[in-house]
């Protein structure tokens, strides 16, 4: 006969608490601690040494009772990680030890195709070199402040990196020896994104910034690339007015000419000097004029003269200075960075988009004849002009947006996104014209799905007067009549050739062209449907191929995630809706929180975890379940790493460089003045302590503070669990407003004004100087 | 008794060494001793700072480190005193024993300090929040777990209470250092190099806690 099992105290008190905890499974650890503390007192009645029947019964009663707490951990598997912030924890450690482990560098992020600024925090030196790879690039450290350093890079003047891993291998050399860290590498593949056309000509071409080159395709199926300065944007052409070859511009965001090329045989016709930062291009109808926005930090928008164009003086290698020269043309100063521009109506007013005002503005150029612009009509659409296009006669002007808010006040409706073109009469600056293009289709599987017109990136006008509309949340190219009445011709199977397409192009004689960045390829469409496919990047086979942890096996990754960004959910809303190409609509949203929030932008987030404003998502990823695929009710295809692609391609994305920093990596600026700018501001910011939550070299600790306790006066307008993750600092100048909330309107102010308790930094002390200082340095991180 | 079974009996006797009130009453105060001198030299420190939210803060940090080495030296005891009697018999398992329950209980009055500290000035106006995030939670159930563990350290509420097994009860004290853990890894200001050097200084000696004591041996005191 079996003798009984005899069990230890421990043995019964933790079999007694899964047995408790199992009637009421919540996935927390205090549970677990009150389910052991109750049969610890529980047992206290028992006898010491308890035995169990070690019969067969015995022991299919034992199992039994003990698969009642199993089942219920294995179905509080999934929930305890996300109740116990655990899930991300491995990467959230990992990016708090970078910023902690000296030498620290920020951001841990480099890629190859635009310049770009370096945060090194070093303790115990005077001077670093950055060395990117095994014999690659030497960069010089410019100390800003004691231990911190500033590393500027521009791989056309220094150089790509060495090796071709995704994780590239630094060097950083101090005086006390050489460390290596690992920053994650991209290598961006050709992204052709909007189009300039002429119809006349057959040709269409469009911008790669991040490959540096001009994509050109032709209606009949001609292809070509030609090679840019650093970052075109935009292009254009004009023709001339005496009937001989026209021209074709090129605006760059990191080189101070516009590039020419000479139509039909696109061979270089010479350079105009505009200063860099160049935005769009908008050419008047008469083809006199020529636009280019100015992004960089004093906004403006310069009106050339086309005949500068075409007689284009040799401009010397290294420019004298960055101000355009006086007789091309005339500027106009902004107030805010413009973003898309066109000339309308008949007497060739500029209307020009902001995204930041949410606002659509005309100028027109004074009848006194001085050459000055003068705004004279401002329409406040609610949310950004994602898009817009003139109509051919120049009487209307069409404007893509996610909502339009005529009253003035924001919409309060959770994650509100209705896409639609409005129509404006270009002399009234009335919108005559409101079409709401998210639609449902027979493909609906779900009630109230939507799966077309989602997500306008560009609207084209042809020369038949129907608009042809390229569509990003739903791979889809429509062609409508301008009234919006009669229900549009969709180009089907746009999704096979092109996925999240951006550009259209009317070709002439019935041909149009789209483009796609995310699959790196553009293609020409007839009436007959697709005529003619280019593969601009590399084909996904070849990148599947590439050897795992390779950069470019990574970029198979990046471009499934970008395509997930600009793929819209069920809900008709995708992650590009708000985070405009990235970036943000400047828009306020409800999303569960009160008051209205408006939108981060995702660029820069890498090594930045744990995300959102509270910090309660430690991995990008997680938003996808949480908010994707819940909330917004998932998306039509299924992609079985969607999160993680999703994820890879946010977490390379770079913050837009600092028009300040421009010149000096590309060689062009001694960095000591800015450099002494910086470190008078530092010493501020250290006094005032700034640096406990801001900590170099990514101005983040990555951690969050109660609302309450840092604002007291808008905390008290929120729940007390509030939490707010501080931010990097890297690159905050560029926001228009600060703070949570946007309630601030300058940096001066959110160190004064909204410091009133003295504890979002000790700057209660600090002299009218020394605030400016700090603000000063606060704007060119 | 035989021969033989009088030599298995000399080793539960050394283990079963007494420990006395005066031993433990010696430890206890030596540790807060100990304690209350560190955290002077903190405070004053922390006086010094010209901040009055960053005196603050250093306050909840340094009496949170406080707490938790204290917490991991008493867990540290055990396995401490299992290498130590290879090495030399003396102080004797009781001694160990003494300062084990002395770090456990200044532990959990400093915990409790941390956290009367944090209601008091950075979460003042968020108290709600300790139930809501995480981190502060764990950091609460532990300050929870180690005051029951602080009283039922002494024998007389145990008698009071009649309560028995106590051994498994105070097997918490192993919880509360994973509640401590998840309350560092997710806190704000705790340098996470700090949080795993110390964590993982503490948990390499964990296996000698499967060690025996070392038998006594002719000849030794």
């Amino acid at each position: 006969m079996a003798s009984d099992f005899r069990a230890s105290p421990q043995l019964w008190v933790v079999v007694v608490a899964l047995l408790l905890w199992a009637i009421w499974p919540v996935p927390e650890l205090w549970a677990g601690v009150l389910a052991y503390g109750v049969a610890w007192l529980l047992l206290q009645a028992r006898p010491r040494r308890s035995t169990w029947p070690a019969s067969g019964f015995g022991i299919a009663l034992g199992l039994m009772l003990l698969s009642i707490p199993a089942a219920a951990l294995w179905r509080a598997r999934a929930d305890f990680p996300v109740e116990e912030g655990l899930r991300g924890l491995g990467i959230h450690t990992r990016d708090r030890l970078r910023g902690e482990v000296s030498p620290s560098i920020a951001p841990p992020l480099i890629t190859t195709d635009r310049p770009q600024t370096f945060y090194v925090n070093a303790s115990n030196t005077d001077t670093l070199r950055m060395i990117l790879g095994e014999g690659g690039p030497v960069l010089e450290g410019h100390a800003v402040a004691d231990d911190l350093f500033a590393v500027f890079y521009d791989p056309r003047r220094h150089g790509r990196p060495t090796g071709l891993d995704a994780q590239q291998d630094v060097l950083l050399q101090t005086d006390r020896g050489i460390y290596s860290r690992r920053l994650s590498r991209v290598d961006p593949e050709p992204h052709p994104r909007w189009f300039c056309n002429d119809p006349e000509l057959g040709w269409a071409a469009t911008p790669s910034e991040e490959t540096d080159e001009l994509i050109l395709i032709s209606r009949d199926g001609d292809f070509g690339r030609l090679d840019t300065a650093d970052g075109p944007v935009d292009c254009a052409f004009l023709k001339d007015a005496d009937g001989g070859p026209g021209r074709l511009v090129v605006s760059h965001r990191y080189d101070h000419r516009l590039l020419l090329f000479s139509t039909p045989d696109f061979q270089p016709a010479g350079e105009l000097e505009v200063g860099p930062f160049q935005g769009r291009m908008a050419v008047s109808p008469d083809q006199r004029l020529l636009a280019v926005a100015r992004v960089g930090e004093a906004p403006s928008i310069q009106i050339l003269r086309a005949r500068s164009v075409f007689e284009p003086e040799v401009q010397p290698e290294t420019p004298k200075t960055t101000e355009v020269d006086p007789s091309l043309g005339e500027r106009i100063d902004l107030e805010v960075i413009p973003d898309w521009i066109a000339f309308v109506g008949d007497r060739d007013d500029l209307a020009v988009s902001s995204l930041e005002k949410r606002t659509l503005c005309r100028f027109r150029r004074s009848d006194a004849g001085a050459g000055l612009w003068q705004e004279d009509a401002h329409l406040w659409l609610g949310r950004p002009a994602v898009t817009l296009a003139p109509s051919l006669d120049g009487r209307r002007l069409f404007v893509a947006t996610t909502d339009y808010r005529p009253s003035g006040e924001d919409h309060r409706g959770n994650h509100f996104i209705q896409d639609q073109i409005l129509t404006l009469d270009t002399e009234s600056w009335e919108v005559v014209a409101q079409a709401l293009t998210a639609r449902r289709t027979e493909v609906q599987v779900y009630p109230g799905s939507l799966d077309s017109g989602l997500s306008p990136m560009a609207i084209q006008q042809q020369t038949d007067g129907a608009l042809r509309v390229v569509f990003a949340g739903s791979d889809e190219v429509w062609r409508v009549d301008e009234s919006f009445v009669r229900p549009p011709e969709v180009t089907a199977g746009v999704d096979l050739d092109l996925v999240a397409p951006h550009g259209i192009a009317d070709l002439g004689e019935g041909r149009w062209a789209a483009s796609s960045p995310a699959g790196g390829a553009v293609a020409v469409y007839g009436e007959q449907g697709l005529l003619f496919f280019h593969g601009v990047a590399r084909k996904d086979a070849e990148m599947a191929s590439a050897p795992r942890g390779s950069v470019v096996r990574r970029g198979l990754a990046l471009r499934r995630g970008e395509r997930a960004f600009y793929e819209a959910t069920r809900s008709g809303i995708s992650c590009q809706s708000c985070h405009l190409h990235g970036g943000t609509d400047h828009s306020p949203h409800d999303i569960g929180q009160t008051p209205l929030l408006p939108t981060l932008t995702v660029r820069g987030l890498t090594g930045t975890s744990p995300y959102l404003r509270d910090g309660s998502f430690p991995r990008v990823r997680d938003l996808h379940p949480g908010l994707a695929d819940s909330l917004l009710r998932g998306y039509r295809r299924y992609f079985a790493t969607r999160a993680e692609d999703l994820e890879a391609w946010v977490e390379s994305l770079p913050r837009p460089l600092h028009p300040a920093h421009l010149a000096m990596a590309q060689g062009r600026a001694s960095v000591d003045p800015w450099a002494d700018k910086v470190s008078s501001g530092m010493e501020v910011f250290e006094a005032a302590a700034c640096h406990v939550c801001h900590t170099p070299p990514a101005f983040t600790h990555l951690g969050g503070h109660p609302a309450r306790s840092l604002f007291p006066e808008y905390g008290a307008q929120l729940r007390p669990t509030v939490f707010l993750d501080t931010p990097s600092l890297l690159g905050i100048g560029a926001k228009g407003h600060w703070l949570q909330d946007g309630r601030a309107d300058s940096l001066e102010e959110v160190l004064v004004e909204h410091n009133r308790g003295n504890r979002h930094g000790d700057t209660a002390g600090l002299s009218e100087q020394q605030i400016h200082e700090l603000a000063q340095m606060l704007d060119f991180l | 008794m035989t021969a033989g079974s009088h030599s298995r009996v000399e080793v539960p006797e050394a283990k079963k060494q007494r420990v006395t009130g005066s031993t433990r009453d010696r430890a206890l105060t030596r540790v807060a001793a100990v304690t209350m001198v560190a955290l002077f030299g903190i405070m004053i420190y922390a006086a010094a700072e010209p901040w009055f939210w960053l005196k603050q803060l250093h306050a909840v940090r340094a009496t949170g480190w406080a707490a938790v080495v204290a917490l991991l030296l008493s867990l540290l005891m055990t396995p401490l005193s299992r290498l130590w009697s290879f090495w030399k018999p003396q102080p004797g398992p009781a001694v160990w024993i003494a300062y084990r329950r002395a770090f456990g209980v200044v532990s959990a009055v400093l915990a409790w300090v941390h956290l009367g500290l944090s209601l008091g000035t950075y979460l003042r106006d968020s108290w709600p929040a300790v139930l809501y995030w995480p981190y502060l939670r764990s950091g609460l159930v532990a300050a929870c777990v180690l005051t029951i563990l602080f009283m039922t350290s002494f024998s007389s509420v145990l008698a009071v209470l009649r309560l028995k097994g106590w051994k498994e009860l105070h097997r918490l004290a192993y919880v509360a250092a994973i509640l401590v853990l998840h309350h560092l890894l997710l806190s704000p200001f705790a340098p996470r190099q700090w949080v795993l050097v110390v964590f993982g200084l503490c948990l390499l000696p964990a296996p000698l806690r499967a060690l025996r004591t070392r038998r006594k041996r002719a000849g030794d005191p």
